[in-house]
Parts: structure tokens; sequence; C-alpha cells
């Protein structure tokens, strides 16, 4: 792998077919490799300060642009925040809605590690704007009560002052620190604003969770320091791909959830018959646990390092997120014994929680693996090679 | 965030509603605290603010009826800014500058919010803003003078704020008039 890094013209054929096996657990190479798999990064090596350059310098602008200026520009522009004609208010009115709805989502992304409630280690104030206030996003939209406290005068003139703190004690020092799960909203906000074709929704912050834990675990500091911009742009990049899946009025189409839950059940009736017979007499829908296990890449099925191991192949996969089937279809296969043997009930709970019965990851990867090299020697017939979607996203996001 | 500051509401004895210019503007979702510094006389008029937004805080004025358990005097925290609220007519003399300064002391608060003479009036004095909305419904005073209907909103950014007034002007539109405000010496 580190042959692969160290050229000056990164062959990224051949570091996909290495990442497919894993990426080493030393922190850096992981990040980098995202970056370069999700083509985030270019590959000549030349170019990198420049394309990072200029990315984290367009991040900043975004920043700026949909958080900062409006924040300003409202207090000067408009001189009625009540009023309701169209202003730079009532923008900012909608922003909120959009930002309440994100901020419930990230404040809760991953309850049971503690990286995400903790504080961000490069601040935006400090690494990407700095008229940026810590903590504007989320006092823009707090609903929780402000602390407030009574007095009464007793007879003797004494002033007696009971507080009272109805909303969070820690809510003052809460704004002084910005924690990671911020950075997250940020993020999102700053892509929502930016696609307004698909806005926010609910599940985005599943992807972007690991791909920022990732990238700001980074030991060296010059990676780690600008995670958030990069972040953003790997996230950009995974989610041209997979923006369809959380289109709702794309559902039906061929490339949205639909198709790809009947291709995975289509896969499954040929490789295990059996299996698919028992979903298939139960009446279990696709989209009763398909549904999530693919629009999410399987990152709530599993903790987060699995997760992140699991990306690693899906990330290599070249015709990307094909190889997702193989691996929800390797799952059903690894518990088919539990499958067969329950009813409906049992097998809905199985299969909406996965985590407990799950083998090994690196069971599933090889399993699905096996699959999938089982298919390519059967049909070795031409491919319908799918048109690089990695690439047709560049070009769109390099506008 | 925005924090709406209202008095002496008056309802149902003195003015029967709202004026609906200002409940075209006052709709929910946009507004995050209320304070209301007294005389709201009834439940409806609660209910009201609490449309607006769910964090909801009354000082009783006179008219008020005694057994609410509304306090006399209150303080609340918000950004950097600390506001006092009182309804004002315990203060003698009433609405003097120098009593409500007093009160302002006592209570060791940048902005002081009160109400009972019916007439919006903002003072910043010596740093410190003195704020009193208006009447929201446009209630006639005890004397039964007229007043304009009017209210206030609060634009708060840490330790600054922009006051935002607004009247209802006898032609039946709404003036609105912004004035910037920022604390002293920054929290310590």
């Amino acid at each position: 792998m580190d042959e692969i890094l160290s050229a000056e013209s990164i062959d990224l054929e051949e570091l996909k077919q290495k990442t497919f096996f894993g990426c080493p657990d030393n922190g850096s190479t992981r990040a980098l490799v995202w970056r370069l798999i999700l083509s985030a990064l270019p590959v000549n090596k030349a170019e990198w300060e420049k394309t990072l350059e200029s990315q984290r310098v367009n991040y900043s602008t975004f920043v700026k642009e949909f958080i900062i200026r409006p924040d300003e520009e409202k207090n000067s522009a408009s001189n009625d925040p009540l009023s309701n004609t169209g202003n730079t208010w009532d923008e900012y009115f909608k922003d909120n809605d959009l930002l309440s709805q994100i901020e419930k989502d990230a404040r809760r992304l991953y309850p049971d590690i503690s990286f995400f409630s903790e504080p961000a280690k490069y601040p935006a104030v400090d690494f990407i704007h700095e008229s940026y206030k810590t903590g504007m996003l989320k006092m823009r939209i707090s609903k929780r009560n402000v602390t407030s406290s009574q007095s009464a005068k007793s007879r003797n003139g004494t002033i007696l002052m009971t507080e009272s703190t109805n909303g969070d004690e820690d809510d003052d020092q809460e704004c002084k620190v910005e924690k990671n799960w911020e950075v997250v909203e940020r993020l999102l906000f700053v892509y929502a604003k930016l696609n307004q074709g698909t806005k926010y929704i609910q599940g985005m912050n599943e992807i972007i969770g690991p791909i920022y834990f990732v990238l700001s675990q980074d030991p060296d500091l010059e990676w780690s320091r600008n995670a958030e911009a990069d972040t953003f742009y790997c996230f950009t990049q995974v989610m041209s791909e997979i923006r369809d899946n959380f289109i709702q009025s794309m559902d039906e189409s061929t490339s949205g959830i639909h198709a790809l839950m009947a291709q995975t059940f289509t896969l499954l009736k040929k490789h295990d018959y059996s299996v698919w017979q028992v979903l298939n007499d139960q009446e279990i829908r696709p989209q009763f646990f398909l549904f999530r296990w693919m629009t999410l890449l399987l990152s709530q099925e599993m903790r987060i390092p699995d997760t992140i191991r699991l990306w690693d192949s899906l990330f290599s996969d070249s015709r990307r997120f094909e190889f997702l089937k193989y691996v929800c279809v390797a799952i059903l296969t690894l518990i088919r014994e539990d499958l067969i043997s329950g009813d409906f009930g049992f097998n809905m709970k199985l299969l909406q929680n996965t985590s407990d019965v799950l083998p090994d990851v690196l069971i599933i990867i090889r399993k699905a693996d096996e699959l999938r090299q089982k298919d390519l020697r059967k049909n070795s017939g031409p491919h319908i090679q799918l048109l690089s979607k990695a690439q047709l996203a560049h070009s769109n996001f390099s506008r | 965030m925005l924090v709406l500051l209202v008095s002496d509401l008056h309802m149902p004895e003195r003015s029967p509603n709202v004026p609906k210019k200002f409940r075209e503007l006052l709709v929910p979702g946009k507004i995050q605290h209320v304070l209301c510094s007294g005389n709201l006389t009834s439940r409806t008029s609660l209910d009201f603010l609490r449309n607006i937004a769910g964090d909801v805080h009354v000082v009783r004025g006179d008219c008020d009826r005694s057994e609410t358990s509304w306090p006399d005097e209150k303080v609340v925290r918000i950004g950097n800014l600390s506001i006092g609220m009182i309804h004002g007519h315990q203060v003698f003399p009433n609405n003097s500058q120098k009593a409500l300064e007093a009160v302002r002391r006592s209570l060791q608060v940048d902005i002081l919010v009160h109400g009972s003479t019916h007439e919006q009036k903002v003072d910043e004095i010596d740093g410190n803003l003195f704020i009193n909305p208006g009447s929201l419904t446009g209630a006639s005073t005890s004397s039964g003078d007229k007043c304009q209907p009017a209210f206030a909103l609060l634009d708060i950014n840490g330790s600054a704020c922009t006051l935002y007034r607004y009247k209802l002007g006898s032609d039946n539109k709404v003036d609105v008039q912004p004035l910037e405000f920022k604390k002293r010496c920054p929290a310590a």
C-alpha cells in the first residue's frame, strides 16, 4: 500500500484493488486512501497542493456565504424581522427549519461512541473562517428555556433570588466549545444549501459521520487540520453516487432504491434460494430492512470500526456500490440458519437488528467477494459497463 | 435569536383582541422567547403568547389577579445579556427614570423591561437599555387615555442586540424602527 501511495502518480486501479482488502489501521493511510478513491484528491501528487488549496478555500467561502453573511446581512438589510414578504429574514427562518432538522440528527449521531460529543480539535473559528462565531448555528434554533431567576422581597427588605434553571445547565459552557457533532451539523447545512435539489434528508448524517470520523483522526496534523473541508468533498462524492437512494421521488426509477433492492433480492434468489423463499413466503419485503441497509451503506448495522472497514471495500469497488448488493446477500446467507427456522416476527426483529448476530466483518466481506467471483466467472460475457458514475459526478461538481 | 417583548394586554377587559396586523406578524416558529412585563389579565393572553414561543416569562402587573404565581420581578439571561422584568406599578414615582435605574441596579441587569404606562418608550442611559414595549393590544390606560398598539423585538447576538420597535399607526400600518445596542463590557 505504501508503495502505491509513494508513487508520484498513483495507480488508482491498483490502489482500489489493495484497498478492497482493507486499509492498514495506522490512522493516516485510510484518510488519504479514501480521499483518493472517492476522487476528492487527484492521482497526480503534483496537483494535490493546488486542488486542496482551492477546495479548502471554496469550503470556507461556502461557510461564509451560507452561514456568516446571512447573519450579518439580516442585521443591516431588513428592518422588519417579522414581515412575511420575502426578505433576508424570510430566508433566515427557512434555514432555521432546515437547521433544526439537521441538528436533531447530528446531535444523536453514534451515541455509543464519545467522539461526536467531544470538543472538535479544529473549531471553525480558527480553521475555516475567522468571523465564524462558535455555536452560532446552534444558537439560531435553540429551543431550550433560558435561565431565569425570580426575586421576592421579604418583610425586612432583603431580596431573595431564586434561580430556576429550566434549561440545560451547561448550556453556556456548551456554546463556548465546538463539539464534533456541530462540525457535522455545519457540513450538512452547507451541503443542503449547496444542493437545493436534495437538501437534507435523514440518514445523510450516518453517511458523513464515519467519513468525518476517519478524516479528523488522522495523526498527521497537516491533514486532520483540514478534515472538515476535505470531509465535505468526500461526502459530496459519495452522495453524488447514492443521492438517488435518498430522494423519495426517485424511489421508483431505475437508479432508485426500489430497483436496487429488487436487484439484491434477485441476487439472493440466485445464490441462496431457500432464504429467498423463506423471506418471500413470510412476505418480508426488501424495504422492511434492505432500505436502511442500502441507503445508509450498512452503517447502522455494525459498530463504527466495522463500518469503516466495510467501507474500505465498498468505496474501492470500481463499479461503485455494486458490491453493496453482494454484501447484503452475504449477510443474509450468513444468518440463513436463523432465518430459515424463524417465523415472521422473529425474522423481522433479526433483520432490523443484526448487530448481535452478525459474524465478523471480514467474514462478511469474504463471503460477499466469493459470491461476486462466482457471478463473474459464470457470466464472463461482455458486461454492461455501468457508466462510471464517479466520473460523471466529478465533472458535475467541479464547476 | 429573537425575543419578543410585550406588556399590558388587558385582554379582554380593555381590548378585545390583539390587532389583526400584529397577529399576522406574530406567528409560531420565528421567536424563541417571550417576555411579558405584566397585565395580561387573562388566560387567553397567556395562551396567545405561548402559541408564539414555547418559553414565556411573565411578571405580575397590578391588574393581574393576585392568585397567579407570577413573580413581581424576574431576571432572564439570554446569550451574554441579562434582562430584568418588572411591571412598573410598584416603582415610585411612576415612570421616573431615576426610580427605574434603581430597580435596574438592584436586579443587576443590562436591560430592564417594564410596562404600566402603555406607551412605548426606549431609552439607552449609561450603556443600559430601558424598554417599555407599550401595550400589545393598544388597551386604554387606567385613566382612560387611548394609546397606540405596540411591541418590541430583540435580536440577541452574544453581548450585542438589535431592538426592533413595532407600532401600529392610526392608518393601520405597522411602523418598525431598529436600534442597535451593545453591552458596555462583555461578560467577564
